[in-house]
C-alpha cells in the first residue's frame, strides 16, 4: 500500500477528521514507523519514554497503575494518540499503555517536535493543533479519572486499601517493559 | 450594479477566506453556489460547504478558521450575479479610496503603537465598530484604559509566565484582541458538556476546575492560577467542555475564542505562532498537573506521613510498597 493511500485512508478515520493527507504524510517524514506485537508496553506511566505515539493500526490499552495493579481508562484505536504530551515537553509518560493486538505506530520524539515547531509554516501549524487538541483530550481523561480517585478516598481519614483500589476497578496486570 | 461571473469569482475566490463572512444578492433569474473549501484538502477527500440560493434571494455564509487557507468559489447557475456584498471582519480599503488622515493617537497603555499597522490600531482602540466585534474589542480596551494599569500588567505578567520566549512586542498585540473580564467569587466561566464558545487567560485570582466522577458528582481535581488557560479546547475546534470552570475568588481572566485568534493570526502570524506554542506547552503541563493529581491524592492515604521515595517512582510506588503490592517493574 502506498503512503498516499495509506494516508488518506487515516484522514478518513473520524478521530483525525480535521486532518488532511498533506498533513500526515508531513507527519510520517519526522516520525519513526513502528510495529509492536500483542502485549508489547509503549510507555509506563511515570518513567521516561521516546516520546509521543500515533496509532495508524492495532489498538492499545491506557491504564493507570498502583504496583501490580491497573486501572484501565481507556481503549486507543488507529488514529489516537498515546501520551501525546511527551513529545512536547520530554516529561515521563502518564498513562501506561499495552498493545492489545498487533499494533503499528509513529513515534513523534521531542526532537523531532521541536524540529516541527521551529518551522512555521502552514502544515506545522496544523500539526501542531491536532497535537494541541489530543493533548488536551488526554487531559480531560486524566481530569475524569482524578476525579474517580478522589471518590475512594476515605473520607474519615483512614488509610486506603488494596480492596479499595480493587473496589475502584483496579485489577492484576502484567506490564512488561517500554518499547523503545 | 451587475458584474460578470469572472469579476465575482475574481472578487471572492482569489483572496484567503479565513475571516470572512459573505453574503451575495442574486437578482430573480439567478442561482448562485457558494463553496468554501479547504485548499489544503486532498480534492478526493475534501469536505465542503455548499449553500445555494435562487433569487430573488441572498446567500451567506461564515468561515472562521484559524490556520485553514479556504477558499470560497462563486458559481451562477443561470442568469448575471448582482453584485456580491462582501462583509469581512477585516476592513479592507478600497483600492481607489483616498489616503486618510492620520489617526489620533491610542491611548492604551498596553499597546506600543509603532509596533502596528493602522489596521491592527483600528481594532486596538476604542472607536467606531469597524464590524461586529470591534464594538467589544473597544469596551475591552476601553476597560483597560480605565483600569488602575495594575491589569495590564498582571496580563503581561500572565502572558510571559505562559510563553517565556515571547518577545515583549507580542504582548501588546495578542492583549490587543482579548476581552477583560472579571469574575466574582463562585462565578462559573463554563460548565462540563456547555458549549465551547471561548478560553480564558487568568491573569488574577483562582479558578476551580472540576470534572464528574463515574457517579455523576462534580469533584475539584485543581486550582487553577494567573498563568494558566482554562477552556482551551474552545479554541482546538472542541464543541463542549469537558470540565466545570468556577471562580474561587475574585478574579480577573482575559478571553480570546477562535475569531481573534484567527484575527491575530492574519494580522501578527509570528504573535499566533508564540502563543498556539504556548498554549500547547500549557496543554501538556496540565495534564500532568491532572496526572500528579491522581498520584497525590493517592499519595495522601499512604500509611505514615513519611514521604514518598523518589527513586521507587513517587507516591504511586509508595503505596505500592506499604500495600504489598510488589515492585512496579
Amino acid at each position: 500500500m502506498s503512503i498516499g493511500t495509506f494516508t488518506r485512508g487515516l484522514a478518513a478515520l473520524p478521530s483525525l477528521n480535521d486532518v488532511t493527507v498533506e498533513d500526515l504524510q508531513a507527519f510520517r517524514r519526522i516520525a519513526f514507523d513502528r510495529r509492536l506485537r500483542s502485549g508489547s508496553c509503549l510507555a509506563r506511566a511515570g518513567q521516561p519514554t521516546a516520546g509521543t505515539w500515533l496509532l495508524v493500526g492495532g489498538e492499545v490499552e491506557l491504564l493507570a497503575e498502583v504496583g501490580e495493579l491497573g486501572l484501565s481508562v481507556d481503549q486507543l484505536a488507529a488514529g489516537r494518540w498515546v501520551n501525546p504530551s511527551c513529545a512536547i515537553d520530554g516529561g515521563p509518560a502518564g498513562w501506561t499503555a499495552i498493545a492489545t493486538t498487533e499494533v503499528q505506530a509513529w513515534l513523534l520524539t521531542p526532537d523531532s517536535y521541536r524540529r516541527l515547531t521551529a518551522n512555521s509554516g502552514i502544515l506545522a501549524r496544523r500539526l501542531v493543533r491536532m497535537l494541541a487538541r489530543a493533548v488536551v483530550d488526554d487531559g480531560d481523561l486524566a481530569g475524569r479519572v482524578a476525579a474517580r480517585v478522589q471518590r475512594v478516598v476515605p473520607a474519615n481519614g483512614k488509610t486506603l486499601q488494596r480492596e479499595d483500589l480493587l473496589r475502584m476497578g483496579f485489577a492484576r496486570t502484567v506490564f512488561g517493559e517500554p518499547a523503545a | 450594479m451587475q458584474r460578470p461571473f469572472s469579476a465575482c469569482r475574481l472578487l471572492l475566490g482569489h483572496r484567503p477566506a479565513a475571516l470572512a463572512r459573505r453574503s451575495i444578492l442574486c437578482n430573480g433569474d439567478s442561482t448562485i453556489e457558494m463553496t468554501e473549501r479547504d485548499s489544503m484538502h486532498d480534492p478526493a477527500t475534501a469536505s465542503s460547504t455548499t449553500r445555494r440560493g435562487a433569487g430573488p434571494s441572498s446567500v451567506s455564509a461564515e468561515s472562521v478558521l484559524p490556520f485553514g487557507a479556504w477558499r470560497t468559489r462563486v458559481r451562477p447557475q443561470s442568469g448575471p450575479v448582482v453584485l456580491p456584498q462582501v462583509q469581512s471582519y477585516v476592513p479592507q480599503p478600497p483600492p481607489d479610496a483616498p489616503p486618510r488622515a492620520p489617526r489620533p493617537p491610542v491611548q492604551t497603555d498596553h499597546i506600543d503603537p509603532a509596533r502596528l499597522t493602522p489596521w491592527q490600531l483600528q481594532f486596538a482602540r476604542p472607536g467606531p465598530p469597524a464590524h461586529e466585534n470591534s464594538q467589544q474589542i473597544g469596551a475591552a480596551s476601553a476597560q483597560r484604559d480605565r483600569s488602575t494599569g495594575l491589569g495590564d500588567k498582571a496580563f503581561a505578567e500572565a502572558l510571559m509566565r505562559l510563553a517565556p520566549q515571547m518577545p515583549k512586542q507580542h504582548v501588546a498585540q495578542i492583549a490587543a484582541v482579548m476581552f477583560r473580564r472579571e469574575l466574582q467569587a463562585d462565578e462559573p466561566v463554563f460548565s462540563a458538556d456547555s458549549a465551547a464558545s471561548a478560553a480564558w487567560l487568568i491573569t488574577e485570582g483562582s479558578l476551580r476546575v472540576e470534572f464528574l466522577d463515574d457517579t455523576g458528582c462534580s469533584r475539584t481535581v485543581m486550582a487553577a492560577k494567573p498563568g494558566t488557560f482554562v477552556g482551551i479546547e474552545a479554541l482546538l475546534g472542541a464543541d463542549r467542555h469537558a470540565s466545570t470552570v468556577v471562580a474561587a475568588s475574585l478574579a480577573v481572566v482575559y478571553e480570546l475564542d477562535q475569531t481573534r485568534l484567527a484575527l491575530l493570526d492574519r494580522i501578527v502570524p509570528d504573535a499566533a505562532q508564540y502563543l498556539f506554542e504556548a498554549i500547547n506547552a500549557a496543554m501538556a503541563r496540565r495534564a500532568r498537573g491532572y496526572f500528579g493529581r491522581i498520584d497525590r491524592i493517592i499519595g495522601n492515604c499512604q500509611p505514615s506521613n513519611s514521604p514518598p521515595d523518589p527513586a521507587r517512582g513517587g507516591a504511586l510506588a509508595f503505596l505500592a510498597a506499604k500495600l504489598g503490592l510488589g515492585d512496579r517493574r
